[in-house]
């Protein structure tokens, strides 16, 4: 300890711990115990006149651990000590240009940077950030620097860019959106984020995505009806197995000449499998089938826009794969909508869960009071009232405010004149209510018939992915931005 | 009447007692002067060769009424078949030898489609399914043993079987079971082996009525010229009944373990010496725990002293039933899952070897606990252990088991039940068939169901 300076030996002589830990070997000096420890413990550096001097204290610590680039998209990730010294902002540009894009960062947990920096609270450490960035930046080295509130600025050496395809691109910032971690609610976090911007830049990335939508295949098996009594339409994602069960259960309630089943695939992997059912369930169940298989997913929204186009039947019936018909009556209710002249209106089902409990009987829209305030914003809910009671045993069809895409039975003039789901609801959540709500607009009917009683095998039709996660908000804020007037109103 | 039989497999390529039976019945139909035929199903666990390329169905050995399903994609998750030319080729073959009725034995290996089929290609003829085991039921090889701690389960529901298969959802149990049932809504009538069978496919919701109850066939192999021979010279021999075996496949649910474990006990408790002969193959089926088991015990890496002598025979045909059954005095059946039938019961009771089984399923209800054979209840290795003592030791009891043996169902009686149904006449079948003594001792010691 004599060999040491007097400042360090000082620090040691007055905090004996810290002494028997360089002694031990759990820190390697004094000097880095205060640092890294002592200071945020309150402890003082022995003498004013001994401070460690400035260029003894590491700067600002960081780092950026991700680059990803797409055509017209850059993403940053990376870590900051700032405690000290705020991050105001990441600004980015050519490598030796000037900066074109700057942006408030956004921030997220980091509990491996928490664990490195021996934190013990929570601390957002984490900045990312998505930018739109402009041509002239397109195939140049990217520099990123890092602006302080105190003013300083870090240059910080990008991590090697990855480059990708905006739809991977896409895929793998709404992946980490969904799992990124943050002290504070999830909700009005991105609510506030994608309100200053974000929203608008994914919905960007979006538009790039859809214009690539290229479908790979299609085929049609069995026999098409000359002028189908209805065609159900379907979007499978990630689970085959349900193109020929479904089209089983129904061939058990009733003979399936007057149908076509049209089934719009968004998972490559699986279009030949799906075709080899299609196939099957043609030939065994005596019924028209058209599968029509995209490059990508392309989404509830898309798909069924794209099935319809297909379809001949004047009625339709937008079915999710894990909804299969209770009995033979659900079927005749079927029948007796497309046969009649229902009017100007959506008719949704009684969707039933497999213990019999009732799953869906209409929908309703919900203020999220407490989201609300979190967010500074409207945030809407889309509520299944009894949703899990037992069934009332209702028979009258009743008006409701929203039915949900699982089941519903329209016109396809209808459909057409109203122009379709919402392609810009990103894979699949809100554009059922929201198809709702613009057939209320327009002073429409939304029905639930509980003679269209089905099974609804929620949650077991399609796979989820990380990117569904982080689609999740995305899509809950442009639904609460684009209808908070229309609802507050009502 | 045409017939044609369909079986999961060819008892000639692959053992089991489900083709065995069809085999029986069919043998049986064909010396009852039937126009009956024998479709069996090969998968590719079998001989490869057997597949010719292109082919669906081919004929088998050259026999003439004798053919092969070649099984090339059966999806054992929903028992679907995915070939489409397969489904194509059955409906063409049923078109050609135009059956007036269709009497499956399985839907593995071939798929529910093939029931559906074969309703929508012979809209006129009489379907009919033999219920051999309860693979609609359960999703766990229809041995209704629950996969986690391996208890005996009694009735399926969605959640139930969710517990045993986490990675399926409770819905999709429901979906299996409606695609199951919609697949049997087209059968006349079914059969089951044993009253137990049809209770409890009963309780699961096949209608009661529709569930006929006819035992499976096995000729009786007791009447060979080289058994008649042995058994006169043992008359009169009087020596310790202490030899035990085994017939059956090797398989986990055989409940083979419980033997292995009896014996130690037995070797602890008691002074006596005993034989326990094992007749059977399949081992490759089984799982790696038990193999290891099992190897272990045959090779003599037990532990037990040397008067307990075990003696692996490997598998047997049928025909080689008088000499296997020579070496024993009893057959033990210590099923760990509810068997349906029993064929060994049959073998056991033809050759007078009275049997020392699980008091389950239809072992419990073939076996006369204390008349022709002794029941423990299953899994019980103690209880095992102490029947064995029995066995060995209790004077006269071998001679009073076996002399009240019922014998096995015999061929024709089977025959003869099958056909009335076959012809409508369930009512007729049900006064006629069957006639071996065992089942009419059933029937009349037993409410109906």
């Amino acid at each position: 300890m004599d060999a040491l300076p007097d400042p360090e030996r000082a620090y040691l002589a007055c905090y004996p711990d810290v002494a028997g830990a360089v002694e031990a070997g759990t820190v390697t000096s004094a000097l880095e115990h205060f640092l890294n420890y002592g200071r945020f413990e309150g402890r003082v550096w022995p003498g004013v006149s001994s401070v460690p001097p400035a260029s003894a204290f590491p700067s600002v610590p960081h780092h950026c651990d991700a680059t990803l680039l797409s055509r017209g998209f850059l993403f940053v990730e990376g870590w900051i000590d700032d405690r000290f010294d705020r991050l105001a902002g990441v600004a980015t540009g050519p490598a030796g240009g000037e900066t074109l894009l700057a942006a408030n960062p956004h921030r997220h947990r980091r509990e491996d940077v928490e664990r490195h920096l021996a934190l013990s609270s929570p601390f957002e450490a984490g900045f990312w950030q998505l930018f739109e960035i402009p041509p002239e930046m397109a195939g140049r080295p990217i520099a990123l620097r890092l602006e302080l509130a105190s003013g300083e600025s870090i240059s910080v050496s990008p991590a090697n860019p990855v480059r990708l395809a905006v739809r991977e691109h896409l895929e793998s910032f709404l992946g980490f959106y969904g799992r990124r971690s943050l002290i504070g609610n999830r909700v009005a976090r991105a609510f506030a984020e994608l309100e200053a911007g974000l929203g608008e830049t994914i919905a960007r990335m979006h538009a790039v995505v859809r214009a690539t939508y290229q479908a790979s295949s299609e085929g049609h098996y069995g026999t098409r009806p000359a002028k189908p009594l209805l065609s159900f339409v379907c979007c499978l994602y990630g689970i085959p197995d349900f193109l020929f069960l479904q089209i089983a259960r129904f061939a058990h309630h009733a003979n399936l000449e007057r149908f076509e089943f049209i089934y719009v695939n968004n998972t490559p992997a699986l279009e030949e499998v799906l075709h080899r059912d299609a196939e099957l369930a043609a030939m065994l169940f005596e019924t028209s089938v058209r599968v029509i298989s995209f490059d990508q997913n392309t989404g509830f929204s898309y798909a069924n826009n794209v099935g319809i186009t297909r379809a001949r039947g004047r009625t339709i019936a937008l079915i999710n794969p894990d909804v299969f018909p209770r009995e033979a009556t659900s079927l005749d209710a079927l029948v007796r909508l497309a046969s009649g002249k229902a009017g100007h209106a959506i008719t949704g089902g009684k969707l039933f869960y497999a213990d019999g409990t009732v799953m869906h009987e209409g929908m309703t829209f919900v203020p999220d009071l407490r989201l609300s305030a979190l967010a500074r914003s409207p945030v809407w809910t889309v509520e299944h009232p009894r949703k899990g009671f037992p069934d009332r045993g209702e028979r009258k069809t009743v008006k409701v405010p929203a039915v949900s895409g699982a089941l519903m039975v329209l016109d396809r003039a209808d459909f057409e004149e109203i122009g379709g789901f919402d392609e810009r609801f990103l894979y699949g959540h809100y554009e059922d209510a929201d198809l709702c709500l613009r057939f209320a607009d327009k002073g429409w009917d939304v029905l639930c018939d509980p003679a269209l009683a089905f099974w609804h095998y929620e949650g077991c039709g399609s796979i989820r992915r990380e990117e569904h996660e982080g689609a999740l908000p995305v899509n809950r804020w442009r639904f609460s931005r684009k209808w908070r007037d229309f609802l507050s109103e009502r | 009447m045409k017939i044609l039989e369909i079986s999961l497999f060819h008892p000639e390529l692959i053992r089991g007692g489900a083709q065995q039976a069809a085999y029986e019945l069919f043998l049986g139909l064909l010396q009852a002067g039937c126009d009956v035929a024998l479709l069996a199903s090969a998968d590719l666990s079998g001989p490869g060769s057997l597949f010719k390329p292109g082919a669906v169905i081919t004929g088998f050995d050259g026999r003439a009424k004798e053919f092969l399903f070649l099984s090339r994609a059966f999806d054992p998750v929903w028992m679907r078949n995915l070939d489409l030319r397969a489904l194509k080729a059955f409906a063409a073959f049923l078109r050609d030898r135009a059956p007036d009725v269709v009497h499956f034995h399985h839907f593995l290996t071939f798929g529910l489609e093939f029931f559906l089929i074969a309703r929508r290609t012979l809209p006129k003829a009489r379907l009919f399914l033999t219920l051999h085991e309860f693979l609609a039921i359960c999703r766990a090889d229809g041995h209704m043993i629950r996969t986690f701690d391996k208890t005996l389960c009694t009735a399926s529901s969605p959640v139930r079987c969710h517990q045993c298969f986490p990675d399926m959802a409770p819905e999709l149990f429901r979906l299996r079971e409606e695609w199951i049932k919609q697949a049997l809504a087209v059968f006349d009538g079914f059969i089951a082996p044993t009253r137990f069978v049809r209770a409890r496919y009963g309780s699961w919701g096949l209608e009661p009525q529709r569930i006929h109850v006819i035992p499976n066939a096995e000729r009786d192999h007791a009447g060979l010229d080289s058994w008649k021979e042995r058994a006169s010279a043992e008359a009169g021999r009087v020596r310790a009944r202490n030899r035990f075996g085994f017939f059956g496949q090797l398989l986990d649910v055989k409940g083979l373990d419980i033997v292995f474990e009896a014996l130690a006990i037995f070797a602890k408790r008691c002074e006596e010496a005993l034989i326990f002969e094992i007749n059977g193959t399949n081992l490759t089926f089984a799982s790696e725990k038990f193999r290891n088991r099992f190897e272990d015990f045959v090779a003599g890496r037990h532990g037990m002293p040397a008067r307990i002598e075990i003696i692996d025979n490997g598998g047997y045909a049928v025909t080689d039933l008088p000499a296997r059954m020579a070496r024993i005095d009893w057959v033990l059946v210590p099923s760990i899952w509810g068997e349906s039938f029993g064929l060994v019961l049959s073998e056991a009771f033809m050759f007078r070897r009275p049997p020392i089984a699980s008091r389950i399923g239809g072992l419990a209800e073939r076996v006369c606990h204390e008349r022709d054979g002794l029941l423990f209840d299953p899994g019980d290795a103690s209880a095992l252990a102490d029947s064995l003592h029995r066995a060995i030791t209790q004077e006269g009891l071998w001679e009073r088991l076996s002399a009240a043996s019922p014998g096995a169902p015999s061929v024709e009686s089977v025959v003869e039940a099958h056909l009335a149904l076959f012809a409508g006449e369930s009512g007729k079948a049900k006064r006629q068939a069957p006639h071996s003594p065992e089942i009419s001792r059933r029937l009349r010691s037993s409410s109906s169901l």
